[in-house]
């Protein structure tokens, strides 16, 4: 279904819930602030939600729900880091609550192709496909932590500080667990022959 | 394994992320362990980045704030009938205790009832049902009036029935003041 059609009856719903229940909903965010907020982490959060879990389908149940949290949150201070941060460490419980409560190993989660976000290799016959279902594979052998901390390390490109509040270690933990992640995720590459296509 | 991490590990990284490598940086890194480690690794994710973003569309900031007035307006909802379905319970389980209660009072008369319907033909049972009824509630009526003019009996219900009463007028309150 198009997304403007999906838009379009939310909205209508939306506003019968509104005008039959006459309940107020106080969002600390108005919705400008929120569009602005919403542009700049969403496609963070997606990437980070879908490569630590492996599933493009629960990334976007979880990346909506994460929203939601976030929106009811109520914030002493409207730092746009600190909301990101604040953001992303909802994301990772909703990870951790769902591999917790799942009982489901989150390598078997990781490993799946036909989750309908991304296309798998045949169906395109690309070799960008071919790299992404490599490293995606190789990604399910590092723990979810793992992933995390490379994710946000390495792509998002946070500091040991936001990474610690983001996914509630210690900061000083940080470091070591990084070494070990990278050390790892660089072996695993090497063993499996998976260099990048731009060397 | 002794973590070690390399000064220039965070500039390898950024020059990964940005595209923006110098001569000098390319060449520490291809000599260093860690930081060809952090290169690889922040390479190869920030392809996978790149890949997502590419491919996968992200859903409308607009969607997802009305989808997350709608969840607030269903919890809102859940919110406000909570009470009511907390007094419908307890309502149900007022009216199971109430006739629990009238029949461990009164359970003379209903045996007494109950034997007298054991004791006819099964042909006058029907005939006679309406009678054998309001014979049993009379003699529940004036078992109960002789309750209550015992000499403890009617101060126990007076007292039972006032701390119910009471706890209703205290909830209705609650719920009628209160601004959730």
């Amino acid at each position: 279904m198009p997304e403007e059609i999906i838009l379009a009856e939310a909205q209508q719903i939306a506003r019968a819930m509104g005008a039959a229940d006459g309940v107020e909903t106080s969002f600390q965010m108005d919705e400008q602030t929120f569009r602005i907020f919403y542009d700049r982490t969403a496609r963070p959060l997606w990437s980070y939600l879908y490569r630590s879990s492996g599933d493009a389908a629960l990334a976007d149940d979880f990346m909506q729900e994460s929203y939601f949290r976030f929106l009811r949150a109520r914030f002493k201070e409207m730092d746009q880091e600190y909301m990101k941060n604040y953001l992303f460490r909802i994301a990772t419980n909703l990870l951790r609550d769902h591999w917790r409560h799942a009982k489901v190993a989150p390598q078997a989660v990781a490993g799946r192709e036909e989750d309908g976000g991304v296309p798998t290799p045949e169906e395109r016959g690309d070799d960008r496909l071919q790299m992404n279902s490599d490293v995606r594979r190789i990604l399910q052998d590092l723990k979810p932590r793992e992933r995390e901390l490379l994710w946000l390390a390495y792509v998002e490109g946070s500091s040991h500080r936001e990474i610690a509040q983001r996914i509630g270690l210690k900061e000083r933990s940080i470091r070591s667990l990084l070494f070990r992640a990278r050390h790892k995720l660089a072996a695993l590459l090497r063993r499996q022959g998976v260099v990048s296509s731009s060397g | 394994m002794k973590p070690h991490e390399c000064e220039n590990e965070s500039r390898v990284i950024e020059a990964v992320r940005s595209g923006r490598w110098d001569a000098d940086l390319r060449r520490h890194a291809a000599l260093c362990q860690s930081c060809a480690d952090a290169a690889l690794a922040a390479r190869v994710l920030n392809e996978m980045r790149a890949f997502d973003d590419a491919e996968h569309r992200i859903r409308d900031a607009g969607f997802v704030w009305w989808k997350a007035q709608l969840l607030a307006k269903q919890a809102a909802g859940e919110r406000a009938t909570q009470p009511i379905n907390f007094v419908e319970r307890l309502a149900c389980l007022c009216v199971v205790l109430s006739v629990a209660a009238a029949c461990f009072w009164q359970w003379p008369v209903i045996r007494a009832w109950l034997g007298a319907l054991a004791g006819k033909p099964a042909s006058l049972h029907f005939g006679s049902f309406w009678g054998q009824v309001s014979g049993a509630f009379s003699a529940a009526i004036s078992s109960g009036a002789g309750a209550l003019t015992n000499a403890r009996g009617p101060g126990l219900l007076l007292a039972v029935s006032a701390v119910i009463f009471l706890g209703f007028v205290a909830f209705a309150a609650y719920f009628a003041l209160s601004e959730r």
